[in-house]
């Protein structure tokens, strides 16, 4: 870590001298400090600004001083003439000339040329005494140049390669007698505006040493709080939510801090709140495991009666609790409760419910005493305000009738097979805990509600019926309830809880839970009878095989047509499995067969066609006939009681799925490439080729009958020949 | 649970593509199968069928055997059908498919067959 943060420094902060860039990594590249960026910045300006203007002074001063110099030149030049007129009239010219032209050059050194001719060309005046007398032809090897100046008649501007030079006429009475020529030579100018540009240049270094130093300093003292900034920012990075930066100034950066501060503090709300919803999440989760340990986990079946139940939770954990359980003599004990108020304490008084629920249940066999017992023993505890709602309910497997009271519950639906038809039973009682002193005990009624073979009797809690729509104001309802049982009960138990979820889900419009949606279902399944009193066939989910031993009592009526009659013998001495409507639960055929000792002596192929008819048969039933994967429908095994080898028995299949159309079966013709082409409806084929007869009778009172025949002696086999 | 549905496939000869399948051949799986033995005639590969493996077949699994034959046929290629398992040798044998079904007793043999 700490190696990450100097490379994250801002370069050259504290040392002051330029660095080099700092790479941290990959990502964030080279870092450059801020104030070397600005004076380099500033220096380049500045330069920039100096050497612009330089350049431009430069072109307008190199102009003016041309035009100056050739103004003084003929100037020069002509004052020159105006003084060398009388002197080369004169007999000695040289005398008077030589003297003035060598001052004049003394005080004008810049003047490369001074001379004065007579009309003969002859050097009449000159600073070096030496060159008098010699002749001179002005301007010769010269070339004339343009100058701004205006010229008299006979002056002329010159030029050679080093030389400026301006020729004067020298006249007298009008008459010219001579010429005077001044020059200079041409780099003269360069040299002045060099000059010019070494001072401008020594100015440009002097202010760029200035800008370097006045930005750098001024950088330095404006950024010098991003250390503490980047200290602060640290600490804060650490955890330290308390640390204010203090930053000096009245920059931006001040604000920064002022901001940082701010956000530290917001960061330190909004961590101590994420802690506490951490906390209740925690509890929450405590909460829906308590929940969930104290809620059964699978459905119960028992002689032919299923009970089943489902809790979906919403996000709140709510105070909702279902349980089933048996009691002694055959008899099944459902209970159903509403906890008012949500959360851990709701959980916790659920907890209590629970526990006491299993102390006194097999005390009482009356649900309302139970219920008033349940009310001393829990009101004491619940807070001013709290009560449950709750429903008890003892079912006598025997007899179809269940004994329930009501404290404050949601009312019973009893889907009614016979009529097709669903009634309400709703609760005189009060909730327990609602009122202290005795009074709930008053108000509790044992009730009894006797079932009929296909009914389905469902209890549940207000998140069902108080079910909000997608608009959130139409609740499902008892009466959508009342709908959804009427068209859907025939399914069973099991996949009447689904469909209530499903449908529940539709109409929430995908929204989520308000509320804890719990429902108990409780169906006589119609293929099944009644457990006789003094037996118990609490055989559970897994293994739903009836003894056969135990089903050599005779037929609980005399069935009226043969496919009840095979129902009837079935019921009473076969051994039956429960299938759900999936693909999946065909696999526990196989199982159920091999268990079978009245199949122990059964060959492998004789056994794996078996298994493979009774597969093809029952995963029609389940593909075909249902539109539900959790429905459920029932494979008796009748077998006869013959020796040796011959008939072995029935299998007796009755489901309540749309029946099939019982059109006569033709084998399939493998000859026809069409046929073979088609990859399925080939089960019929393996079914009736193992099967000795196949009978079926669709929508019989008991529901769609099929009767499956097998004698292994009448499967016919051939060998298989090879290529 | 029953055995988990495989399909491994082998080289072979050059000529045809080996396919072992593995478990139960039903309505759930016999889609995998067609699709892979699809791709292979697509590639102009003959196919040979190792089903020692297979634990169990449905009408939906004998169907798809039927209709790859009839399918490779169609293009000018075969199928055999080698080292069939019990259960698949008791369906093939309950419902006469043999003279409709090209089958060998050995991958071997139906490799050598195709040369």
């Amino acid at each position: 870590m700490a190696d990450t943060r100097s490379k994250s420094r801002i370069g050259g902060s504290g040392t002051g001298t330029m660095p080099a860039p700092v790479h941290s990594g990959s990502r964030s590249g080279p870092r450059w400090g801020m104030r070397w960026i600005v004076s380099a910045v500033a220096v380049g300006l500045t330069a920039a600004a100096v050497l612009g203007v330089g350049v431009f002074q430069e072109r307008s001063t190199r102009r003016a001083l041309t035009d100056e110099l050739e103004a003084r030149l003929l100037l020069e030049a002509r004052n020159l003439s105006l003084a060398s007129s009388s002197a080369l009239l004169s007999d000695f010219p040289e005398l008077t000339l030589h003297p003035l032209l060598k001052e004049k050059q003394a005080r004008n050194p810049e003047f490369v040329l001074l001379v004065v001719v007579d009309h003969e060309a002859k050097i009449q005046g000159h600073p070096e005494f030496r060159r008098l007398g010699e002749t001179l032809e002005v301007g010769g090897g010269c070339s004339g140049y343009a100058s701004t100046q205006e010229l008299d008649p006979g002056e002329s501007f010159l030029q050679d390669d080093s030389h400026l030079l301006v020729v004067a006429p020298v006249e007298y009475q009008g008459q010219r007698i001579g010429t005077t020529a001044v020059g200079i030579e041409r780099g003269y100018i360069d040299r002045i505006i060099r000059e010019a540009r070494l001072k401008l240049l020594g100015v440009l270094g002097a202010f760029l040493g200035l800008a370097v130093i006045v930005s750098f300093v001024t950088m330095t003292g404006l950024l010098s709080p991003i250390d503490d900034l980047r200290r602060g920012l640290e600490r804060i990075g650490r955890g330290d939510l308390d640390h204010a930066i203090e930053v000096r100034g009245r920059t931006e950066l001040g604000l920064l801090a002022n901001t940082v501060n701010t956000m530290a503090a917001e960061l330190k709300v909004a961590q101590e709140e994420m802690v506490e919803k951490e906390r209740l999440a925690h509890e929450l989760d405590l909460a829906r495991e308590i929940q969930s340990r104290l809620l059964p986990h699978e459905r119960r079946a028992t002689g032919p009666f299923v009970v089943d139940g489902s809790h979906q939770a919403a996000f709140e954990v709510g105070g909702d609790y279902y349980d089933y359980f048996p009691l002694s003599g055959g008899r099944t004990g459902i209970v159903v409760a509403d906890v008012a108020g949500k959360g851990l304490a709701g959980c916790l008084v659920i907890s209590m419910l629970a526990a006491l629920l299993k102390a006194y249940r097999d005390r009482y066999d009356s649900p309302k005493e139970l219920l008033t017992k349940l009310d001393e023993s829990l009101a004491p505890d619940l807070r001013p305000g709290a009560f449950v709602t709750m429903f008890y309910g003892i079912l006598d497997e025997s007899t179809g009738s269940i004994c329930f009271a009501s404290a404050g519950h949601m009312p019973t639906l009893v889907y009614r097979a016979a009529t097709g038809e669903v009634e309400e039973f709703r609760s005189r009682g009060i909730p327990l805990g609602a009122v202290r002193g005795g009074v709930v005990a008053r108000t509790l009624h044992d009730e009894s509600v006797q079932l009929g073979p296909g009914d389905l009797l469902i209890q549940y809690t207000d998140g069902i019926n108080e079910t909000l729509d997608v608009t959130g104001d139409v609740q499902f309802e008892i009466e959508g309830m009342r709908a959804l049982l009427e068209r859907k009960s025939k399914l069973g138990p099991t996949a009447i809880l689904d469909v209530f979820r499903d449908e529940l889900e539709t109409w929430r419009g995908g929204g989520p839970r308000q509320d804890d949606e719990t429902l108990v279902a409780l169906g006589w399944d119609a293929a099944i009878p009644l457990t006789p009193v003094g037996e118990t066939s609490d055989s559970g989910e897994e293994a739903k095989v009836v003894p056969i031993d135990s089903a050599l009592r005779a037929p609980a009526s005399v069935a009226a047509t043969e496919s009840e009659r095979w129902l009837a013998l079935a019921e009473a001495q076969g051994d039956r499995i429960v299938l759900a409507t999936k693909i999946e639960a065909m696999d526990s055929i196989e199982k159920w067969l091999r268990r079978r000792s009245d199949l122990e002596d059964l060959d492998a192929i004789h056994f794996d066609l078996l298994y493979t008819a009774l597969y093809e048969a029952c995963t029609n039933i389940a593909e075909h006939g249902y539109g539900h994967p959790n429905a459920e429908f029932v494979l008796w095994w009748l077998p006869e009681r013959r020796s040796g080898n011959g008939l072995l028995g029935r299998f007796v299949l009755v489901d309540h799925g749309d029946p099939f159309s019982p059109d006569n079966w033709t084998a399939s013709d493998f000859h026809d490439p069409m046929v073979r082409r088609r990859t399925r409806g080939f089960g019929l084929d393996i079914i009736h080729r193992v099967m000795c007869s196949v009978n079926y009778w669709p929508s019989t009172s008991r529901g769609n009958i099929t009767v499956l025949a097998f004698d292994p002696t009448a499967v016919e086999i051939k060998e298989v020949r090879h290529a | 649970m029953p055995e988990a549905f495989q399909i491994e496939e082998l080289a072979g000869d050059g000529t045809r593509t080996v396919l072992r399948v593995r478990g139960h051949l039903n309505a759930a799986t016999t889609g995998q199968l067609l699709s892979h033995a699809r791709s292979i005639r697509t590639r102009g590969h003959g196919l040979v069928l190792n089903l020692s493996q297979v634990s169990f077949i449905a009408s939906s699994g004998v169907g798809a055997l039927l209709a790859l034959g009839e399918e490779y046929r169609e293009v000018g290629l075969e199928v055999c059908y080698a080292e069939l398992s019990s259960v698949v040798d008791s369906v093939i044998k309950l419902l006469n498919l043999d003279s409709f079904l090209t089958i060998a007793a050995t991958e071997e043999e139906a490799l050598r067959r195709a040369a």
